[in-house]
């Protein structure tokens, strides 16, 4: 049912998959469904198990899906050409991800005073705990000198590049909690290369 | 780019992988094209494809939404919720059968008062039949026998009394506005008491609408129909005055009887949320 | 939505100068539930009652604890039931997505966004998510069937109850059906209604068999096919026709099966045949020919 593409136009060939999305993404500038469906087979698979990843719950995971390609449909003109199309779709997929871990478990307001309003108020604080330039090179080796809970804020916040307040909407704790598992994930890793 | 190995592929996409591998292996998904075709392939055996073509229709239902049937368009476009849209639209009346009927009944109301007709035989007949057109849209409005999907509504939590309000009203709107017209193209010839046909409408339609309380709405339809034809030939024909049905003292009664109407149809409300079958 | 409880008892209807229903108690909680009987037993006015758009004239209903005959607990029920009708139709000229749409707002399925995630979810389920923008007027009769499952399932309601739902289904679509309604069996509570008796054991684990008003027997299908043991014959000429010999039929061999209990000093020489769910069917209701192509 996922209607191919018309190969009507100057399709590029097989082997540059990057062009290929591209491409598509052009047509769907141009309201060019069967364009979006092409993406959607292209790209629900991955992005379905990475975002599985992050929520185990599947129907939150195809909401986000569902709500990716919604986006993408209503805004193609969002990717501005930096990055694999990919890239830009996870960075979209994970944070509707987010956006429907919010409407399932608002977090209670005011269980951490210190940062509501979130990181636009707090520039610096935000800044300060997503300053990850002291991971140094290779965050996958480092991840193997972390228990699991800060593993989980690491992942989404330098390989995911969430900010603090989504990150915090993510996995379902309060926003403190983020930036404190930061902090010592960051002293854990700076003890150890010591 | 290199691909990457098999195992750590099937690893990631099973969820049995080691943390810093995974970390690995996502951040070469964000510049490898081939390495997100490799997991998308491999993701086959642990999402059911069922699953992702029912997201893929979702998705194509948002983004090409059906189109709107007129009735709606029309409705949402005065203001009204959507919602409340859909539900006026799928009353049974407002099918083209009902919109032919009315404007039949106005064509026969306009011929009946040709040029070389005297008197006010012309202004009578539009007179009695301009008020039948709600009542036939009322009888057409719920209920068992004109709404096939009956059952299935009177199911559904929705209040009954305030999806019949809902259809009601809007019959009303569609056929005053008609009858309107009607009157206006008539009164341009004849000096028309243009508004004389509204109240006998209004206490008709009632009526028609309480009796659907007890019986099926067509049975409701025929009833009140039937009798307000019976009414009005017996005055027309006794009275000395032809039209005095349409005077104030007939007026104030068929007010009181639309009143009346009003009142025995919210008392008798929850009628709406059983259906009546046998 | 957990599987809803149901339980009616003693209950009676008068429709049309006949007991529709003269004394029907009943309780249900998960699974599929079939009622199997012949047309006209009762089987329409019992899902009508449960599914609240019937008062009964006496006896009562409960489900989930809540009382139908109770305005407020009749909406409260509605909430959580999805009901396919005998005799369901929708606007011809509307489409297939708008229907169910429709049925959404009645159901008061919430924001038109939830709402039509929830449609395309049943219509997937049926089959009928492709066709979403035709007519209904330009379905086949098991499409308009399907349609109005779909719309039975809408909010995965905690009770479902289906009448006729295999009517206009060919076999491959039926095998569908069953495998969908096992699937809703695991957290509903679904009840449905059949003539056809290999039809109701493959859809259930529990069975009431309908007749004259009344529930005749309740429980599996292997025991309703065990109640015949004992009573089911072949005999090599028809039976004489008697009040005993609750119905015979010729077999494609030449002989005649027959079910009942054979008179004393019968002259033919019968012998005991294994019983079928038919037979034991055949032997509890009252309203069939005694003979039947013999």
């Amino acid at each position: 049912m996922l209607t191919a593409l018309c190969e009507t136009a100057a399709v590029p060939g097989p082997g540059d998959a990057e062009a290929q999305d591209r491409f598509l993404l052009a047509a769907i500038a141009r309201h060019d469904r069967g364009a979006l469906a092409e993406l959607y087979r292209r790209h629900a698979g991955w992005l379905t198990v990475r975002l599985q990843r992050r929520c185990p719950d599947p129907e939150l995971v195809d909401s986000a899906l569902q709500d990716t390609f919604v986006a993408v449909w209503r805004r193609p003109d969002g990717y501005r050409g930096e990055g694999d199309v990919g890239a830009w779709l996870w960075g979209i997929a994970v944070r509707r991800l987010v956006d429907q871990q919010r409407k399932r478990r608002p977090v209670p307001v005011g269980d951490d005073p210190t940062v509501v309003g979130g990181g636009a108020d707090a520039p610096s604080a935000e800044a300060a705990a997503l300053d990850l330039t002291w991971l140094g090179g290779d965050l996958a080796d480092a991840m193997g000198a972390l228990p699991a809970d800060l593993q989980e804020v690491l992942v989404v916040t330098a390989v995911d590049g969430l900010t603090t307040a989504e990150a915090a909407d993510l996995l379902g704790i309060p926003q403190g909690t983020v930036k404190t598992r930061l902090m010592r994930a960051r002293s854990i890793l700076q003890e150890r290369m010591r | 780019m290199n691909p990457v190995p098999e195992p750590v592929v099937g690893a990631y996409v099973a969820g049995r992988i080691d943390a810093a591998e995974a970390v690995r292996l996502e951040q070469y998904l964000a510049v490898s094209g081939e390495a997100r075709l490799q997991v998308g392939a491999a993701a086959t055996a642990v999402i059911d494809p069922a699953r992702l073509e029912a997201t893929w229709l979702a998705i194509d239902v948002v983004i090409d939404p059906p189109r709107r049937p007129l009735v709606e368009r029309v409705v949402t476009a005065l203001g009204f919720p959507a919602d409340l849209a859909r539900l006026m639209a799928a009353t049974p009346a407002m099918r083209r059968s009902w919109y032919l009927a009315i404007v039949g009944a106005i064509l026969f109301g306009l011929a009946a008062a040709g040029p070389n007709r005297q008197g006010g035989g012309s202004e009578l007949l539009f007179l009695v039949l301009a008020p039948l057109i709600p009542v036939m849209g009322v009888a057409l409005a719920y209920g068992p026998g004109v709404d096939p999907a009956h059952e299935v509504t009177v199911a559904a939590p929705l209040s009954g009394f305030r999806l019949v309000l809902a259809r009601v009203v809007g019959v009303l709107v569609v056929s005053m506005a008609c009858g309107g017209i009607g009157a206006l193209l008539l009164e341009r010839r004849e000096g028309l008491m243009a508004a004389a046909w509204l109240l006998p409408a209004f206490g008709l339609s009632m009526a028609c609408l309480a009796l659907t309380t007890w019986v099926r709405p067509k049975t409701a339809g025929w009833a009140v129909g039937g009798a307000w034809l019976l009414v009005a030939t017996t005055v027309s024909n006794r009275a000395a005055d032809q039209l005095a049905l349409f005077r104030g003292p007939g007026q104030v009664a068929l007010l009181l009887v639309g009143l009346a109407g009003l009142v025995v149809t919210v008392a008798r409300r929850e009628a709406f949320d059983l259906a009546r079958v046998g | 939505m957990t599987a809803s409880s149901v339980v009616a008892e003693d209950l009676r209807l008068r429709l049309g100068g006949h007991d529709a229903l003269a004394g029907v108690s009943l309780t249900a909680r998960g699974g599929v539930v079939a009622l199997l009987g012949p047309n006209g037993a009762g089987k329409t006015s019992l899902l009508r009652c449960l599914a609240t758009v019937v008062d009964p004239d006496a006896g009562s209903i409960r489900v989930d604890g809540l009382d139908p005959a109770d305005h407020r607990q009749r909406v409260e029920i509605r909430r959580r039931l999805g009901y396919l009708p005998q005799e369901v139709g929708f606007a011809e000229r509307a489409t297939v997505f708008d229907v169910v749409d429709y049925c959404g707002i009645v159901k008061e399925h919430g924001p038109a966004e939830r709402r039509h995630a929830e449609v395309v979810r049943v219509l997937c389920a049926v089959g009928l998510a492709d066709r979403r923008h035709e007519r209904v007027g330009a379905l086949s009769g098991g499409m308009r069937q399907r349609l109005g499952i779909a719309q039975a399932l809408l909010g995965a309601p905690g009770l479902v109850i289906l009448d006729e739902p295999a009517n206009g289904l060919d076999p491959e679509q039926r095998l569908a059906l069953r495998e969908q309604l096992s699937r809703v069996g695991e957290r509903s509570t679904v009840l449905l209604s059949t003539h056809l008796t290999e039809e109701a054991a493959a859809f259930s684990q529990v069975l009431h068999v309908m007749d004259g008003g009344r529930i005749v027997y309740s429980g599996t299908p292997a025991g309703l096919t065990a109640t015949a043991r004992g009573r089911v014959w072949t005999a090599p000429a028809p039976p004489p026709a008697g009040p005993s010999i609750r119905a015979s039929w010729r077999l494609p061999d030449g002989r005649f099966r027959f079910v009942g209990d054979p008179p004393a000093g019968l002259a033919l020489p019968v012998t005991p045949a294994e019983p079928t769910l038919e037979d034991a069917y055949l032997l509890l209701v009252q309203r069939v020919p005694t003979t039947i192509g013999g």
